[in-house]
């Protein structure tokens, strides 16, 4: 088995603020099975080779939303990615683009968290439910959950955004995973806060940035498809719009 | 505490002509085009590939033909130079200047045709 174990060179891009003025590129060779992930690929590598090499991890199987890098170019989570799938070729792995790196392929995210918590991702009932017994059940039909579910899969790994050119270009833009949040909020029939995130959805910097390029949701590794929740937003944004025109609010 | 919010993008009242741009360009432009040439086919109404002067008359003398032809102008400029307005931005364009160039240039393609028809309507040719 040994004798026939193919091996991989993987270039990492490095950075210890420290002592590097910019960051760097180091080549392994990992040696690979048919399941080895790229997380994994990192583990040997920092086993055996370099002590010191950061990227952030948790949970090994695509929930936790911790090791999204770019892979070749390409947004993925690193224990979703295969090295079997790169045969024949060189690996390349970097710090998620579009975000400043802290150390390594580490990569700071506060802008995601705080354009995450600018738009209430939670449930805001409405006065009526607001008070309702905790003993009560709150009913949804299959339909009404439908609406939101497949949006409701984010586990802001923060993939989208190193694939939104549109975020590249502006960085105020909102950006795919927190409109998607807040489409999925909106249209879950528990929530009353459509109003409190309507002026984040009509500025420039909310829907109106996007302009359907799509790459977030083909590289989402959830599938939850921003792109799609961005123009849902966007036909919500525009019939408050027409609304507003008619009778505005304020 | 107050809190600072964005203002209102006017951009919804364009995607909504971009909007209804592509709706004609994909359904109902294609529909037309099928008829005419149904129509220059089977009965050898046009010449060359061409109606005649008769005909766009035809066309032109009846008020909701020359609306609806109007209609298809005015969107499909509006669909066609609001893509290109944000595809300069894509390409790394941010100047005001192709708000200006594309909204324009759609405005007065619009303004032209409805100039001709209304020239074509009074028989000013």
């Amino acid at each position: 088995m040994e004798a026939t174990q193919k091996t991989m060179k993987v270039t990492v891009l490095r950075y210890r603020p420290e002592q590097d003025k910019e960051p760097w590129e180091q080549t392994f060779d990992v040696p690979y099975h048919k399941d080895t992930s790229v997380l994994e690929a990192l583990f040997y590598i920092k086993d055996n080779f370099e002590p010191s090499l950061s990227f952030r991890w948790s949970c090994r199987m695509a929930v936790c939303g911790s090791c999204g890098m770019m892979v070749n170019g390409v947004p993925h989570l690193a224990c979703k990615t295969f090295l079997r799938d790169y045969e024949g070729k060189d690996m390349k792995i970097e710090p998620l683009a579009n975000f400043p790196i802290e150390r390594d392929l580490v990569v700071d995210l506060s802008d995601l968290i705080e354009k995450i918590e600018r738009i209430k991702p939670y449930i805001i009932p409405d006065a009526k439910n607001a008070n309702m017994p905790l003993n009560k059940n709150f009913k949804q039909t299959p339909m009404q959950m439908e609406a939101y579910l497949q949006f409701a899969q984010c586990i802001n790994c923060g993939c989208c955004y190193a694939a939104c050119p549109q975020y590249k270009l502006n960085p105020k833009f909102i950006g795919p995973a927190a409109l998607t949040l807040l489409y999925r909020y909106n249209v879950d029939n528990r929530d009353a806060g459509a109003k409190l995130r309507a002026p984040f959805l009509n500025s420039e910097e909310g829907a109106w940035s996007c302009t359907f390029v799509g790459y977030c949701s083909e590289v989402c590794p959830k599938h939850v498809d921003p792109s799609s929740a961005i123009q849902l937003g966007k036909k919500m944004s525009a019939t408050d719009y027409v609304f507003n025109m008619i009778k505005p609010e304020h | 505490m107050r809190q600072f919010l964005p203002t209102r993008s006017d951009e919804p009242m364009y995607w909504l002509m971009f909007g209804a741009g592509g709706m004609v360009a994909s359904m109902v432009l294609p529909a037309i085009m099928v008829v005419l040439i149904a129509a220059g086919l089977t009965s050898g109404d046009l010449q060359n590939g061409f109606l005649n002067l008769g005909q766009v008359y035809g066309i032109f003398s009846n008020w909701f033909l020359s609306l609806c032809v109007f209609g298809v102008i005015f969107l499909l400029s509006f669909y066609a130079l609001h893509r290109m307005h944000h595809s300069s931005h894509d390409f790394g364009i941010h100047s005001k200047l192709t708000w200006y160039i594309a909204y324009g240039s759609a405005a007065a393609i619009s303004f032209i045709s409805l100039g001709l028809q209304l020239l074509m309507y009074v028989k000013f040719f």
